[in-house]
Formats: structure tokens, C-alpha cells, sequence
């Protein structure tokens, strides 16, 4: 019913929308990736869905480990993990004791928390955290007298919060023991703390 | 081995068969999705809810019909409460696709929509450019197209000739192929 | 959808609370137009306001614009993952309620945006209905980034939640399970072994008796 020209444009246009999406595979990946944690049909064994973004700890980090201590609840002290990974990553981590509180009453002012870090043979570490708008430069840990652990008291409200530490100012690094954000954003998994949030206890 | 065959199979069990199904549609749902929205990050979204939707719903897919067709129901659904969702919020002026800075650099991770189309269908609300896709890019039929959004034939047919008109006013001014 | 209506609701009784915000607002827009850039934070600025207009919390939504800008991140991965946080924020919100906290939305995102199913949150919620949920989605989040399915992680803390552990519970739960997978144990079976660990100590009169390894 229509023209030639009319015709030639819908061919046009019809092509135009056929044209395969830059993207597109890499969508796809996403959405397998997202059907994967979809319960329903029993699966026949883990992982065939494509590449599980798993976490192992790495065995071998080029700084040690970290860990912050859950401020919440009765949690209180410092804890000390012993050597786990390669690089001597004992875990140091000091908050001061918080005192509990009912779920129902609010946080009285910030928390201070001690972050530790040991980074041995590094120049400088950085915190980098949603509450220093993780800037790079904001927050510099102080080298202890041992020399190979880093610390800086930070003094931080109520709520999640995401971390990591930058040393030498290339290398970002977590604790792989510390509570993990579920999801790498950016490449990288970050590391969670959270603040007076401690629920029934 | 046919879609109703790969449904029958996830049902049975076999999950992997969804991945199949996934390969033969997920393009043709994205670059629906990508042209009724206007943007392709929301697209991949809406794309994802309705696979997922489709995944759960599977025990209510008909052999008798096409899984496309099925598919495209739930799909075209979704980019509407999209549309309506957004619409309030969203710039009248949908020159999203204008290119400003929204690609800066590297998009090798993102949808690339970039296209003469796309721009030249900015401005056209949802209903026109859900009836124009489906009729012009889809190569759907009429009485398909109704029973999938609900609309009497005569009201598509008008939306398509307006669309039309539109799209092709701003097809000629954009001059030449996509800018890279 | 329903989420609209309670983002309206949730609006509306906002809406006394608006020149608080406002402020604050502004010198968040202010920090993300100075790192952001003049074509980036628009963008990220609009997908801000949105989640504003739904009574969303935008810190971590700030947040993250910021960590991709000093990870370096290209523009569109930036905007992909703002946008995504609040679309996870928006989920949390309908599942968990009205009356969820920020961290517990935002940690609830991120359990959701992981690939935790809706309904194990709402299920959590059920479970625990007045107390913060903020530290059993963290240690669902957790199992999940070390390679626990999020069916098997999300029933651990479930069950866990459900025989009545407390936060410290669940923390230790956590630490046990982490020290196992570092063994080399696999996830799945790592989790199980951790949740049977706690509800032996939750409910000391219950004998599980340990012949039951863990799942491969």
C-alpha cells in the first residue's frame, strides 16, 4: 500500500533497530549471572551457571590484612586474630568498648573506632571509606612503634560503612576476614563496618 | 530443539535450558527495551526483571503460543510501568541520546545506543513508541500487537502513521549514519 | 506498583522534614559537582534527587559516585553503579518496610543487588520483626561474597535469626564460617557446619549429634 520510498524507509528504520547492540553479550552475562541465584528448579550442583564471582581468600596479598572491629552491641575490646595469610597478616583491631544500647534508643554522638592496618615495608596508608568520601588523601594512618602496623582513630556515626585501605598509593586492599560488601562495585569488594546498629540482644 | 521444547525441560528440571532461552531472546528484548525507554542502562534492567519474571512465571507459558510472543507481553508490560515510573521525573526533552557526556570514553561494559533511531525517536511518548517498535521494528502484526498491549487496532494504527511521521521528520535532520 | 504507593506515603510524611534535607543536600550535590565534574554529576545528581523524592537515604548513593571517582572509574560505570545501588535501595525499601532504617535498607540493597531473593528479606523480616536487621543482612552479605549460594547463606542466617541468635551470635556465626571456607572447606558445607555449630549453642538441650559431616 505504500510507495516505494515508503518502503525503503521502513527498511531503513527496520534495520536500524536490528542493528545488534554494542553490549548487548556482556548484558547477557549480567542477567545469567543474576538467574544463577534465582531458587526454583533444584539445581544438579553449583556453578553451571556461568563464572561465580566466589571469593577465596587470596593467599597472597602484597599488604597484610586488616579487620575493624563490629562496633555494635556488647561487642567490646580488641581482638586478635593470629597469622593467617602469607604476608603475616595478623589482624589488629581495637574499638572502644561500646556500650549497648535497646534497638529503640539513639546513638549518643559518634563512635570512635580504631582502624589497624599492618602493612609491612610500606611508605603510607590511606583509609578510604563512605565516610571520608573516600578520598584518597583525607585520612592517613600513623605508622605504630613496632613499624609495621598502621592505625588511625576515626570517630564515625551511626550506620554502614563501606572501607578500604590504599598503601603506597596504588594498592587497595581489604581484610578478607572483615564482613565483606556482597558485591565487588568498581572491580574491588570493599569491606563493611557497622556503627551502633546492634539489634536485640 | 524448539522454545516450548527448552520450557518444557526447565520445568522438568533443567535449569540450564533457561540459559538457551536467554542466548535467543535476551538481544531482541534489549534492543526492544532500549528503544522504548530511550536508555539503555534502564533497559538492561527492565530486560533482566523480565527474564526473571518469565523464569518464575514459566508454569503459565501455553505452548500453543509463540515464546517470543509471550515473552514480549511481560516485556513490553514492564518497559510501560518503566515509562509511567519515570515519566514524572524524567526531562520532557528526552535528548538523552543526544550523546552529551553520558558515553565519556570507554564503553566497552555498556550498551551502546548511540543510534539515528534513537535520537530521532526522542520526543515520542511511550504508547507511540511502543506501537511503532512492535509495528516497524518488531514486524509485528496488528491484531498481535492489540492482544499484547491491549489496544483496539484503529488506535495502534494511528499511533504507528503519527510515530511514523515523527520519527521520520527527524530521521532526515540527523543527517547521516551514527556518530562513533 | 505497590512500591510506588509507599515511596508516596513515605514521601508525603517526609515532606515536614524537607528543608533539613534540603540542606544537606546541597552541600552533597556541591561535593559530587567538584569531583564528579560538570558532565558526570548532573547525572549522578538526578539519579540522587530521585531517590530523595522517594525517601531513599542518598548517602550511599554519594557514596559510591565518590569511591568510583578516586577509584577512577569511567563516567558510565559510575552512573551504572548509582543507579544500581538505588535501584537495591528502592527493593530493601519495599521488602523491608517503611520503617526500616538506612542501614538496614542499605545493607539489605546490598544483599538484594547480590542476588539474595526478595523473599528470603521479607522472610528475615518476619523473623525478626522489631529488632534492627542491619547485622544479620551484613553476615548474609558476607556469606555471599565468599562464595555461599544465596539460597544456602540466606537460610543460614535465617534459621539462625529464627532460633532466636542475637547479633553477637550471628558475628561469631560469621567468623567461624569465614575461618572454615579459609581452610579450604567449600562454602555451601562451611555455612551449614556454622549454623549447626550456633543452634547447638543457642539451644544447648538440643543434641544435633556431630555424625552428619558437611555437605561435601
Amino acid at each position: 500500500m505504500t510507495s516505494g520510498p515508503d518502503d525503503r524507509w521502513d527498511d531503513r528504520v527496520r534495520d536500524a533497530y536490528r542493528r545488534p547492540l554494542a553490549g548487548e553479550a556482556e548484558a547477557r552475562q549480567r542477567v545469567l549471572a543474576r538467574l544463577r541465584h534465582e531458587p526454583g528448579a533444584p539445581t544438579r550442583g553449583r556453578g553451571w551457571w556461568l563464572d561465580p564471582d566466589a571469593l577465596r581468600a587470596p593467599p597472597l596479598l602484597a599488604a597484610a590484612a586488616v579487620i575493624v572491629a563490629l562496633a555494635i552491641g556488647a561487642w567490646s575490646g580488641a581482638r586478635w586474630a593470629g597469622a593467617r595469610h602469607d604476608r603475616g597478616a595478623a589482624i589488629v583491631a581495637a574499638a572502644r568498648p561500646f556500650r549497648a544500647t535497646p534497638a529503640s534508643t539513639a546513638v549518643a554522638g559518634p563512635t570512635t573506632v580504631t582502624f589497624a592496618f599492618r602493612a609491612p615495608g610500606a611508605s603510607r596508608v590511606f583509609l578510604v571509606g563512605d565516610f571520608n568520601g573516600w578520598d584518597p588523601d583525607a585520612t592517613p594512618l600513623r605508622r605504630a612503634a613496632t613499624g609495621e602496623v598502621w592505625t588511625v582513630d576515626l570517630p564515625l556515626p551511626r550506620g554502614l560503612h563501606a572501607y578500604a585501605f590504599i598503601v603506597d598509593g596504588a594498592d587497595w586492599s581489604v581484610d578478607p576476614s572483615a564482613p565483606l560488601a556482597p558485591e565487588a562495585t568498581f572491580g574491588r569488594r570493599n569491606a563493611l563496618l557497622v556503627v551502633g546498629e546492634g539489634g536485640a540482644l | 530443539m524448539t522454545d516450548a521444547e527448552l520450557v518444557a525441560r526447565v520445568i522438568a528440571g533443567q535449569r540450564q535450558a533457561f540459559a538457551e532461552l536467554v542466548a535467543r531472546h535476551h538481544a531482541a528484548c534489549l534492543r526492544y527495551a532500549a528503544h522504548a525507554l530511550g536508555d539503555s542502562m534502564e533497559a538492561e534492567d527492565v530486560v533482566q526483571e523480565t527474564l526473571l519474571r518469565a523464569y518464575r512465571s514459566l508454569g503459565r507459558y501455553e505452548e500453543r503460543q509463540q515464546f517470543r510472543s509471550w515473552l514480549f507481553r511481560i516485556l513490553v508490560n514492564r518497559c510501560r510501568t518503566a515509562a509511567a515510573r519515570n515519566g514524572a521525573r524524567r526531562r520532557r526533552d528526552d535528548n538523552a541520546y543526544a550523546g552529551d557526556g553520558r558515553a565519556a570514553g570507554d564503553t566497552a561494559d555498556r550498551i551502546d545506543l548511540r543510534s539515528r533511531l534513537a535520537r530521532a525517536l526522542a520526543g515520542l511518548d511511550a504508547p507511540h513508541r511502543e506501537a511503532f517498535l512492535l509495528k516497524l521494528g518488531e514486524g509485528l502484526e496488528y491484531d498481535e500487537i492489540a492482544r499484547m498491549t491491549g489496544a483496539s487496532v484503529p488506535a495502534l494504527k494511528m499511533r504507528v502513521k503519527r510515530a511514523r511521521d515523527h520519527v521520520r521528520a527527524r530521521w532526515e535532520d540527523t543527517g547521516d549514519e551514527r556518530t562513533r | 506498583m505497590r512500591w510506588s504507593a509507599w515511596a508516596f506515603a513515605a514521601g508525603v510524611a517526609l515532606a515536614m522534614l524537607a528543608p533539613l534535607s534540603a540542606r544537606a543536600d546541597e552541600s552533597a550535590e556541591a561535593r559530587l559537582r567538584a569531583r564528579l565534574g560538570p558532565e558526570l554529576a548532573p547525572q549522578v545528581i538526578e539519579i540522587v534527587r530521585d531517590a530523595a523524592a522517594q525517601s531513599l537515604p542518598t548517602a550511599p548513593l554519594v557514596a559510591r559516585a565518590l569511591e568510583g571517582a578516586s577509584r577512577q572509574a569511567g563516567a558510565d560505570a559510575i552512573v551504572a553503579a548509582v543507579r544500581r545501588q538505588a535501584s537495591g535501595l528502592a527493593a530493601a525499601r519495599r521488602v523491608l518496610g517503611p520503617a526500616a532504617r538506612d542501614a538496614e535498607l542499605e545493607a539489605g540493597a546490598g544483599a538484594l543487588l547480590a542476588g539474595v531473593p526478595e523473599d528470603s528479606l521479607a522472610s528475615l523480616k518476619r523473623a525478626r520483626p522489631t529488632g534492627s536487621l542491619v547485622i544479620p543482612l551484613v553476615v548474609l552479605s558476607d556469606f555471599v561474597a565468599r562464595g555461599v549460594p544465596a539460597v544456602n547463606a540466606s537460610n543460614t542466617v535465617l534459621s539462625a535469626t529464627r532460633a532466636g541468635a542475637p547479633d553477637p551470635a550471628l558475628l561469631r556465626m560469621r567468623e567461624r564460617i569465614n575461618e572454615r571456607i579459609q581452610r579450604g572447606e567449600k562454602p555451601a558445607g562451611a555455612s551449614h557446619a556454622g549454623l549447626r555449630e550456633l543452634l547447638a549453642t543457642t539451644s544447648p538441650g538440643r543434641d544435633r549429634g556431630a555424625t552428619r559431616k558437611g555437605a561435601r
